[in-house]
């Protein structure tokens, strides 16, 4: 068994060995510039337009076109949030308060320069209410930006709906698919987005690398301006292996993503209900249908969460308190402060998030182990359960 | 992120334990992050004999209140008034700076029995 048990695959994900395959020779071989002249060059961006391609029949974008590459999820989130807002001078923005830091903080720093915000309420599961967002529209909403899947608590925003409630209004629709592309069914079609967000390393793909999903005819302003790559929108050379490896890994992920859904439903519904059995005082958080099948996410009354990871750690089983972002912050997270959670229950929780290589005896040792660092937890507390 | 002495207080804690009829208990708490920390302390001729550490809080708090009841065993009340956040950071070698309230929560905890044992003795 790997002596490492690897349970935060929201956090990131290890690069697949195909997808390592296919970055190798753009590295030194075929190291060429995309935007030359000569032979050299033009392989490169062959290869990288073969990718857009992937990436654009994998989502169900109509045209290659419409993708856009990226240095990750953040750089895709703010330039679509930016690009949109900038070009309208002025305007109304729609957002939930469970949202990744990427963009409610980019929602707050448009804010901040003058844009009116609105952060949407959801339900104790983590469901945002598309007829909330109905509510919400105004004639001048320029925006309305969702999550497709919570980073932390794994629930699934109904998405389709809200685009439906979308329909007959200007704003752009942009969505947060960074915990989703390849561990979902992805059609940007079905789901009725403007823009949408998605991130490489959360795919078995390299770290660094991501794309922006842009409909034709969206106005959307750069972000980084220079040499012109990406039809005048997104400047810098081209990340040829990283690209290379970002189309790879969502082919790979698009290919395994049926059995994968199945297996990680069923690994994850043994350490919810392992946990459950066997460690009082603990509560699941989210949704039980609309939910994440990697995601797992606790919490256990008189713990710390960041004892549990350490405690975990030790033990060899990697974790993560909500999200890997806020790790460094002492502040209980906003997402499950707005699934009602007080401060306490907020800083008892621990998420768990399943992968490719989780298995179910590494589930089982899990439950083995933190059942006694729960306890051992307790005992140290001054509190009783 | 944390040094070795940090992480082994924090896997094998010193003198956690509540102590029945002890000369002083105390507790603090960490409004922001949530730990709270109760200190029980026997004292015999101005001296700490024995002092137990309850902590429910980050493996930086577990062992900032390990590492303190090592070093008050043994040591007079009027010694222990002279310590500081920055003699707890010292035995840890060092918490990450975003940590320091874990120190601050121990101190705080001290101070706090020390006051009760020094109120209860007024007359």
């Amino acid at each position: 068994m790997d002596p490492i048990i690897y349970l935060d695959h929201a956090a990131t994900t290890p690069v697949d060995p195909a997808v390592r395959k296919a970055m190798d020779p753009w590295f030194a071989q075929d190291f060429g510039n995309p935007t030359t002249l000569y032979a050299h060059g033009v392989r490169a961006d062959e290869a990288v337009e073969g990718a857009r391609q992937t990436i654009a029949h994998a989502i169900g974008a109509q045209r290659p076109q419409e993708v856009y590459f990226t240095a990750g999820g953040t750089e895709s989130i703010n330039w679509a949030l930016k690009g949109i807002a900038l070009e309208r001078v002025r305007g109304h923005i729609l957002t939930s308060a469970i949202e990744h830091s990427a963009v409610r903080e980019t929602c707050l720093w448009l804010a901040e320069r003058g844009f009116e915000l609105t952060i949407l309420p959801v339900a104790h599961d983590g469901v945002v209410d598309p007829a909330e967002v109905r509510r919400a529209l105004r004639s001048d909403t320029i925006l309305v930006t969702l999550m497709h899947a919570n980073n932390e608590i794994g629930t699934i925003e109904p998405i389709e709906e809200v685009g439906s409630v979308l329909t007959d209004s200007e704003a752009a629709f942009h969505v947060d698919a960074v915990q989703t592309v390849a561990h979902l069914p992805i059609d940007v079609q079905q789901l009725r987005c403007d823009l949408l967000s998605a991130s490489g390393h959360k795919l078995y793909g390299p770290k660094g690398t991501g794309f922006l999903y842009a409909r034709s005819g969206i106005r959307l302003g750069p972000l980084l301006h220079g040499g012109g790559q990406e039809r005048e929108l997104r400047s810098g050379t081209h990340n040829v292996p990283g690209i290379i490896g970002l189309a790879k890994a969502l082919e790979v992920s698009t290919r395994l993503l049926e059995t994968e859904t199945q297996q990680l439903t069923a690994l994850s519904r043994r350490l919810i209900d392992g946990i459950l059995e066997r460690i009082p005082g603990a509560t699941l958080n989210g949704s039980t249908e609309r939910r994440l099948p990697s995601n797992v996410h606790f919490t256990f009354e008189n713990t710390q969460g960041e004892a549990l990871v350490l405690g975990l750690d030790l033990a060899g089983i990697c974790v993560s308190t909500g999200s890997a972002c806020s790790t460094v912050s002492l502040e209980p997270s906003h997402v499950l402060k707005a699934i009602g959670l007080s401060d306490e229950q907020a800083l008892a929780s621990v998420r768990f998030t399943l992968g490719r290589s989780t298995t179910e005896e590494q589930i089982d040792a899990v439950l083995e182990v933190l059942p006694e660092e729960v306890n051992r937890l307790r005992a140290m507390s001054p509190r009783a359960l | 992120m944390y040094s070795d002495i940090v992480k082994n207080h924090f896997a094998n804690p010193r003198n956690v334990k509540e102590i029945p009829g002890a000369t002083a208990v105390a507790e603090a708490d960490n409004p922001v992050c949530g730990d709270i920390m109760k200190i029980f302390v026997n004292v015999v001729d101005g001296v700490f004999c024995d002092v137990g550490v309850k902590t429910r809080g980050c493996p930086a708090a577990v062992a900032a209140g390990s590492v303190l009841s090592e070093m008050l065993i043994d040591l007079p009340v009027a010694e222990a008034v002279r310590i500081e956040t920055r003699v707890v950071d010292r035995a840890l070698g060092g918490l990450p700076r975003n940590k320091q309230h874990a120190t601050d929560l121990a101190v705080d905890a001290l101070r706090a029995v020390i006051h009760q044992f020094q109120s209860e003795r007024l007359p």
